[in-house]
């Protein structure tokens, strides 16, 4: 960490004290930064005044161009402290990744950059960069959820990472169909982020789930879930809201829902299921009043998209529902960018390129504006003026005209271009000491007025929430919620007493009983037994408890304690140490090995041929089953991993089979373009680019067992990747098969099987495939 | 043009006497045939002016050259209010039937039937219902001609594996074809279905095993699952509007890509497939662009006899077109839409394409544009026009040389061989232009009549251009996306947009040349470009726009005229509108 802090130390220790206490401390509205993506309101408005409303790129200065620098992006950029940041994809080929960047907020200069590869992901080169950043002012510190699922923080002022996971790795995260990833949100001390994930135990089953980590050192704080089935993966960007004096994280979800979660529990407090596919647009935020949109079916029919607004102070106790103020729903969708809300007014982007003006009290339509074809960025409303991108390249600066539609000839409207092709604008631009900032794919640009003063309205802070009192107490958690530990490891878990706001408190009583178990897990549906419980014990107080866990090398469940009648529950997961090696021989048919991650339900052991082998799950098309990465360690660096493997021949079709080292997939791919075609092996790393995709022949046929090994090297500046195949049974061969070095390495990443299953039908299961003899061992 | 039309007129009128020993059609404006021995396209019922296919006509030319378009409102109603909605549909409608939330398949009318392909979300039967939600099925409606009323439905289930085959809510997305009795298209579950017109009031013909029987449900004949049968892989969707000539009917089977749009899970499995109209028999398969397959295949054949050559033409997912034997697959020629240092990449920035439009057959040349899945947006696109008469093999207009230029391109050279007969595209860097390229990806199949040639694309604009010699007339900006073609009828263009908008244009023989870049004098600035650019804009929407009719919802299909109506499908509406 940088020596010199700013802001001033004292001030980052009474946060600290005031997170710990839950203070109901109003959110700091500092005018001078801009951390929410849609500003110190979190609706799209900036409140600064003598802003352009045109410019010339050519003029430079004159032409009211502060300054500009040769890197783009696709989201609104973050400012803080005099620095901006911005996030986009870099470099090219094998060298293509995601980078962070830093910069001067006056002079442009770039200050510094952090980059990081992209893998186990469907999303492609041009999607990179979509998540807006999130920071905590108090510590300096930037958030950022990246393409391929780490979440990062750093310190602002150098770059230097503070914390890192992998939530793809670690707690199964599930990769976004064509580039959906969600933003982290900062507040109360905690970093959260929605992710659609399955990994093991409770959280086996596939769901939209936030997980709220502690600021300074990534721990988990707790995991909320929106509870109902997903229906893909989503981008929705929260808000935090104080409604009825509670705080509150509201966000649409992947389940078609708008959900608030408590700020510091992850309670989930209500819900409005409102559309039948993923909600991507963001919730605004008036008082009482929440507005959200989206682009697909209505949950009982009828034409597609809506706009709702909800009174989430009258929230119906039965259902858990907000009352519908009112709705939108006459066949236009409202699903691709989010709105900003102004002066009794809902701005927001039909997915037709029609900005649609909204009378925020009843829904009536004040106006229509047609300003491009294509969208995803945001409205942003400032001195009077709306500025707002179309995808393909091109600003649109609308003179705010009262009730009416902006006049078309007194609009501002500049195409941006790309020497090399289109230039794409799917950001939102931003206003904030004086400057309105804002990235098209090829720049970032700062504007601003050189005649002009700086100007500032005075931001609204959130409203207060219900009044502290200690002992009132309504909950317990235990800290940290989910922790993965080593065998015979001893845990720590801190019971956390919390009032309804989240917000912690003592009790009064001078020793509160404490309970602590090891929690039995329940029986699942249709099974004859449930899965083992965690191999530990426990003991503890009315202030924290230590588990011992035993020396089974892999593992995992649940601890609970019982603190003066609140029950609080922690997730353990034991993960594989290296050496590691699993012949499945002593789990039940039908389970999962314990300890893997992204196993359970889409890999289950048999027996097959008189021995226990872990067979793909092949009769689920739906792509997180037909295809899967079952992680088994944690992310680690300069390994090999070895495992037997079959695939069977199903209606003429043989599925995809492999193993995973450090984010790198050795595939024994089952395609042939013809009958009388030979198989290929592979090796490849973000598939979906791919920036690795090495392939050489080796004609392995269905129904016999080969051993695969994948072997990783770091080196300085590379990392050596290794592959080799052979029939099981056989001498294994001196060569590698694949040998590839990369001069972009990964340099770590989790062990992991995996399988793909490309011709399941409704009625037919498609091809098998079945691994054994997995050993994951440390490099020499 | 009049002595086209005559053509076409008297075309018709041999037909009325053909009835019954196997039509003739006389392709692409030439010379009526007489039959052979060799299986020729059906055409509508004589006397009718049936639209009984994608197209029309197994030329697939959006012309309608026999209904007449005396009246039509020139705006559509406030839609919010529901008297001005009354007096406007007093005046224009004759009938209005709900259809779900997305409707892409027709519309279809043939035999006093209309056919259209849409979702489950108004079901029309309680069954469909999962408490109060509807369940996502694909649709298939069949109304009464005269009065909308619905006469029976095709139900089918989705596929479970949901966006990666069988996206979910997009409902039924092919344009059926329908011939005599029987009713062809492809599911939404990649399954070619043949149905019975009348449904199951005059009993359950065929296949007896139809998952659902109630007396409103579908009389399956037969059903071919391409799934099954040759492990396609449909990417997200299978949409194709089947082809039939004689007893065969030409299908593109959507294969494609994975979910993780890389990996391409069934090369081996066919592109193109002929089957037995009759049984669902598989004829003949070919897998021609196998790897190449860049995203998926949602385009459709086309049939042409081109100087004595009989083919049909399959749009290829490597954006090649393929020209094969109709009765055996043999590969006739084949031409590269792409040039070849183009490249293909997911979203906007890519210069290489495929195919949604389908090609059209018109004076002996074929003409089709290049685009991509609407997801990936607009991008550079290119228009061709082949004239593939007497060649044989890749008639491309430039061969890869195998080479490489120094930015790691591959460098081409001419084909001795080039069928081309003229390309609309390219890059555009005139200063103050709102874009890049002259024309960009479409989903549109184009619309020729008196060799004056209509094509619009996604990004919403609609160009007139010369079909001889490519040259560019006028564009105009329906300023919203174009999933549908420009219709002609009776001296007009109809094209309709994603804002809802049905546009009405007056066809020109011989249209005005405007250029909206072409300034009398160098403009001072952006802002009075801008304003000499809209005042070309208004010359060509003075000249051609002749009415602008806002309809409730957006419009993803192609406005038809049949029997004298106007036939119009929104997204959650089929209007039936008067014509005179």
């Amino acid at each position: 960490m940088s020596p010199t802090l700013s802001p001033p130390r004292w001030k980052i220790q009474l946060l600290a004290f005031s997170v710990l206490l839950g203070w109901s401390t109003a959110n700091p509205v500092a005018a001078d930064d801009w951390i929410h993506w849609r500003g110190p309101e979190q609706n799209g408005v900036s409140l600064e005044k003598n802003l352009p409303d045109s410019f010339d790129i050519k003029a430079k200065a004159k032409g009211n161009i502060v300054w500009s620098q040769p890197f783009g992006g696709r989201s609104a950029p973050l400012v803080m402290d005099g620095r901006i940041y911005i996030i986009s994809g870099a470099g090219e080929g094998v060298n293509e990744g995601e980078r962070l960047m830093c910069f001067d907020e006056k002079t442009g200069k770039p200050i510094w950059e952090y980059k990081v590869n992209v893998f186990h992901t469907t999303i492609v080169s041009s999607r990179l960069g979509w998540t807006t950043l999130a920071a905590d002012p108090e510590t300096g510190y930037v958030y950022w959820h990246t393409t391929a699922g780490l979440m990062i923080c750093l310190d602002g002022k150098t770059g230097k990472v503070i914390w890192e996971h992998s939530l793809t790795e670690e707690f199964g995260r599930i990769s976004g169909y064509g580039g959906r990833i969600v933003s982290p949100i900062f507040d109360s001390g905690l970093v959260i982020v929605g992710v659609v994930n399955a990994s093991w135990g409770d959280q086996a089953r596939g769901s939209n789930r936030f997980v709220a980590l502690d600021g300074k050192t990534g721990k988990v704080v707790w995991w909320g879930d929106t509870g109902t089935p997903i229906k893909g993966t989503y981008y929705s960007n929260p808000v935090i809201a104080v409604i009825g004096g509670q705080r509150l994280l509201i966000a649409g979800g992947a389940d078609g829902g708008l959900h608030a979660f408590k700020v510091r529990t992850g309670e989930l407090m209500w819900s409005l299921p409102f559309g039948t596919g993923v909600i991507n647009s963001s919730p605004l935020v008036s008082g009482n009043l929440v507005y959200c949109s989206h682009g697909e079916e209505n949950p009982g029919g009828g034409p597609i998209g809506c706009v709702v607004c909800v009174d989430a102070s009258q929230i119906d106790p039965a259902t858990k529902m907000p009352k519908i103020v009112w709705d939108y729903r006459k066949g236009q969708r409202f699903g691709l960018a989010s709105g900003a809300l102004h002066d009794g007014k809902l701005y927001l982007p039909s997915d037709t390129g029609d900005l649609f003006c909204f009378d925020a009290k009843n829904g009536k339509v004040l106006w229509r504006y047609r300003y491009g074809t294509e969208v995803r960025g945001a409205p942003l409303i400032a001195d009077g003026k709306i500025y707002i991108f179309d995808v393909k390249g091109t600003i649109h600066i609308l003179p705010l005209n009262g009730n009416m539609a902006p006049d078309e000839l007194e609009v501002f409207q500049y195409r941006f271009r790309d020497p090399k092709g289109v230039n794409e604008t799917n950001g939102t631009c931003i206003a904030v000491n004086g400057h309105v900032y804002f990235t098209t794919s090829t720049d970032l640009f700062c504007l601003g007025d050189p005649d002009a003063k700086a100007e500032c309205g005075k931001y609204q802070g959130l409203p207060a929430e219900t009044p502290f009192k200690e002992n009132a107490i309504a909950g317990a958690r235990l800290y940290p919620a989910d922790v993965v530990a080593k065998p015979g490891e001893k845990v720590e878990l801190e019971v956390v007493l919390v009032d309804a706001n989240g917000r912690t408190v003592k009790s009064n009583l001078p020793d509160p009983p404490a309970k602590w178990s090891v929690v039995t897990p329940p029986v699942p549906k249709g099974a004859t037994a449930g899965p083992p419980p965690l191999q530990a014990t426990v003991e503890g107080n009315a202030a924290k408890g230590t588990v011992t866990l035993t020396p089974m090398p892999s593992q995992h469940g649940y601890v609970e304690a019982d603190v003066a009648g609140q029950k609080a529950r922690a997730r353990i997961r034991v993960a594989p140490n290296m050496p590691y090696t699993q012949d499945f021989e002593k789990i039940p048919d039908g389970a999962a090995p314990a300890g893997w991650v992204n196993a359970q339900a889409k890999f289950f052991v048999t027996t097959k041929d008189g021995k226990k082998v872990l067979s793909k799950v092949n009769t689920d098309s739906r792509p997180p089953f037909s295809r899967a990465d079952a992680y088994i360690t944690l992310p680690a660096a300069s390994y090999t991993i070895q495992c037997d493997l079959m695939g069977t021949l199903e209606r003429g079709k043989v599925g995809d089979m492999g193993i995973v080292n450090s984010r790198y997939t050795f595939i024994m791919d089952g395609k042939k373009d013809t009958d009388a075609a030979k198989r290929e092996v592979r090796l490849v790393a973000w598939e979906a680019k791919p920036r690795i995709n090495e392939a050489a022949e080796f004609d392995w046929q269905p129904g016999t067992w080969y051993t695969a090994k994948l072997s990783v090297e770091q080196k300085e500046k590379t990392a050596i990747v290794r592959a080799k195949v052979w029939k099981t049974g056989d001498k294994e061969p001196e060569k590698w098969n694949i040998e590839f070095e990369d001069p972009n390495p990964n340099r770590e990443g989790s062990a992991a099987v995996y399988g793909y299953v490309s011709n399941i039908t409704p009625t037919e299961p498609g091809s098998g495939i079945f691994y054994d003899n997995v050993i994951v061992t440390p490099n020499k | 043009m009049l002595h086209r039309i005559s053509h076409r007129t008297l075309i018709a009128a041999s037909l009325f006497t053909a009835i019954g020993i196997g039509s003739v059609w006389a392709l692409s404006r030439g010379q009526a045939q007489p039959a052979t021995a060799a299986a020729q396209p059906k055409a509508a019922a004589a006397g009718s002016s049936d639209h009984i296919m994608f197209g029309g006509t197994p030329d697939r030319n959006m012309v309608n050259p026999k209904d007449k378009l005396a009246k039509f409102p020139t705006a559509g109603p406030m839609w919010d209010d529901e008297d001005d909605v009354k007096k406007w549909s007093q005046e224009w409608l004759l009938w209005k039937e709900d259809l779900g939330s997305r409707a892409y398949g027709g519309p279809i009318i043939s035999g006093g039937k209309v056919f259209v392909g849409t979702n489950n979300e108004r079901p029309r039967n309680k069954r469909d219902f999962k408490g109060e939600e509807p369940v996502d099925k694909g649709i298939l409606y069949c109304f009464d001609e005269k009065t909308g009323k619905l006469l029976w439905q095709a139900v089918h289930d989705k596929l479970p594996s949901g966006q990666v085959h069988d996206w979910p809510k997009e409902g039924l997305c092919s344009t059926p074809m329908v011939e005599g009795s029987r009713i062809y298209y492809v599911s939404n579950q990649c399954r070619v279905v043949c149905v019975d017109v009348d449904g199951l009031a005059n009993g359950n013909d065929g296949m007896k095993t139809e998952a659902y029987q109630m007396p409103t449900d579908a009389d399956i004949i037969w059903e071919y699952d391409m799934i099954r049968e040759l492990n396609v892989f449909p990417h997200n969707m299978s949409a194709c509007s089947p082809l039939i000539i004689g007893d065969i009917m030409y299908i593109v089977t959507a294969n494609g890509v994975d979910e993780g749009h890389i990996n391409l899970p069934a090369p081996e499995a066919p592109s193109f497939i002929a089957l037995d109209k009759n049984t669902g028999k598989l004829l003949w398969k070919s897998n021609a662009p196998g790897r190449d397959i860049m995203h998926g295949q949602w385009s459709n054949a086309v049939y042409a006899d081109i100087a004595g050559v009989r083919q049909v033409i399959f749009p290829g997912g490597d954006g090649w077109l393929y020209s094969f034997v109709p009765e055996t697959g043999e590969e006739i020629w084949k031409f590269d839409c792409n040039p070849k240092d183009a490249v293909y990449e997911l979203g906007g920035t890519g210069t290489r394409n495929d195919f949604i439009g389908t090609p059209v057959i018109y004076d002996n040349k074929v003409y089709i544009g290049v685009g991509q899945d609407p997801e990936h947006t607009t991008g550079i696109g290119n228009f061709w026009c082949i004239a593939p008469a007497g060649k044989k093999g890749d008639i491309s207009p430039t061969l890869a040389t195998g080479e490489k230029d120094k930015d790691g391109n591959p460098m081409e050279k001419p084909n001795p061989n080039s069928g081309l007969a003229w390309r609309y595209g390219g890059t555009e860097s005139r200063p103050y232009s709102v874009r890049d390229f002259l024309f960009g990806r479409t989903m549109s199949s184009a619309c020729i009549i008196d060799d004056i040639l209509y094509i619009s694309e996604l990004a919403g604009y609609l160009h007139c251009l010369n079909a001889k010699t490519g040259e560019h007339y006028w564009q105009f900006d329906t300023k919203a996306s174009i999933w549908g073609s420009p219709y002609y009828v009776d001296g007009k263009i109809l094209l309709a947009n994603d804002q809802g908008d049905l546009f009405i244009f007056k066809h020109d023989k011989n249209p005005a040349k405007i250029d909206e870049l072409d300034f009398k004098a160098a403009p001072a600035d952006a802002k009075e470009a801008r304003k000499q650019m809209l005042a070309k804009r208004k010359e060509v929407a003075d000249k051609y726009l002749l009415a602008k009719i806002g309809f409730d919802a957006p419009i993803r299909s192609t406005p038809v005229v049949a029997n004298g109506v106007l036939y119009v499908m929104s997204e959650h509406s089929l209007f039936a509108l008067k014509t005179k």
